[in-house]
């Protein structure tokens, strides 16, 4: 997929001696102005 | 490596051990985005290591573009695998240079929702499982989570850098799909267990995928590394 001008994966497969634990079928990426800074606070 | 799943079906599955599973399930040699690679194949004079980084730069946007600061959102909708089910995952991955990284999982296994919040900032990071309070994650979480992070998130932008903050095994040809490829490995000058091997089309250039191994957080009784 093309995220301001990046060709990026889309697909992703995580695997655990040789098994598969994630499969991530599709994925959005978007490139924002600013992070939300209440989800890097340990208690929000 | 230590590890186990005490999950055995959706009827069965306790919080604790939900939230451990979905911790690890991010901590193991990894395959990101990649197809199995068969065996290895001869043929084709290897190029240098700087002339395949090139391409692969020049297919994926450039070396300006790739270099960018870029504060990203990566959402991710998939399955986790546990034993012989499959539960939905979702997973919102967040990165506000330099140094923030943040991710929120929500796995559904019939009427159980177990939300997963981790966070690190610098060298400091938490993780919250549902209600409970957010627990520090030990330097080595913290180290495997970021490494983590980095994969999902910029990937294809650590081309930009990695001449400079990676040595580099010269490229050996391999089979990856229906792909003649090279694959190299990459060991991060600074920090030896940032390594990985990465597998580059040989007629396009396109990053195919690449292995590594994290280490993060686990929860419960069970342990990962």
């Amino acid at each position: 997929m093309d995220v301001d001008g990046i060709k990026m994966p889309e697909t992703m497969t995580i695997y655990r001696d040789g098994a598969t634990v994630v499969e991530v079928r599709k994925a959005q990426v978007r490139v924002v102005k600013t992070i939300d800074p209440k989800l890097f606070l340990k208690n929000n | 490596m230590k590890t186990s799943l005490p999950i055995a079906g959706p009827v069965r599955v306790a919080p604790w051990a939900l939230a451990s599973a979905l911790c690890f399930a991010f901590g193991f040699l990894a395959s990101a985005w990649m197809m199995a690679p068969s065996a290895a194949i001869g043929g084709d004079k290897a190029p240098s290591a700087k002339s395949i980084i090139e391409k692969a730069t020049a297919f994926h946007g450039g070396a300006k573009a790739l270099g960018r600061e870029l504060a990203i959102v990566r959402t991710e909708e998939g399955d986790m695998v546990m034993g012989d089910e499959k539960v939905t995952l979702k997973c919102e991955w967040q990165f506000q240079p330099p140094d923030k990284r943040a991710v929120q999982s929500i796995v559904k296994i019939g009427a159980l929702q177990m939300n997963v919040m981790q966070a690190v900032v610098g060298d400091k990071g938490w993780v919250k499982v549902g209600p409970a309070l957010a627990a520090d994650l030990t330097t080595e979480q913290v180290h495997g989570l970021s490494w983590e992070h980095d994969n999902h998130v910029k990937n294809v932008q650590l081309l930009a850098t990695v001449e400079r903050t990676h040595s580099m095994t010269a490229p050996s040809p391999i089979r990856i799909g229906d792909r003649d490829a090279w694959q190299m490995h990459f060991t991060d000058k600074k920090d030896k267990t940032r390594a990985f091997t990465a597998f580059f089309d040989k007629a396009t250039g396109q990053v195919l995928g690449d292995e590594t191994e994290r280490v993060v957080a686990a929860l419960g009784s069970n342990n990962s590394r």
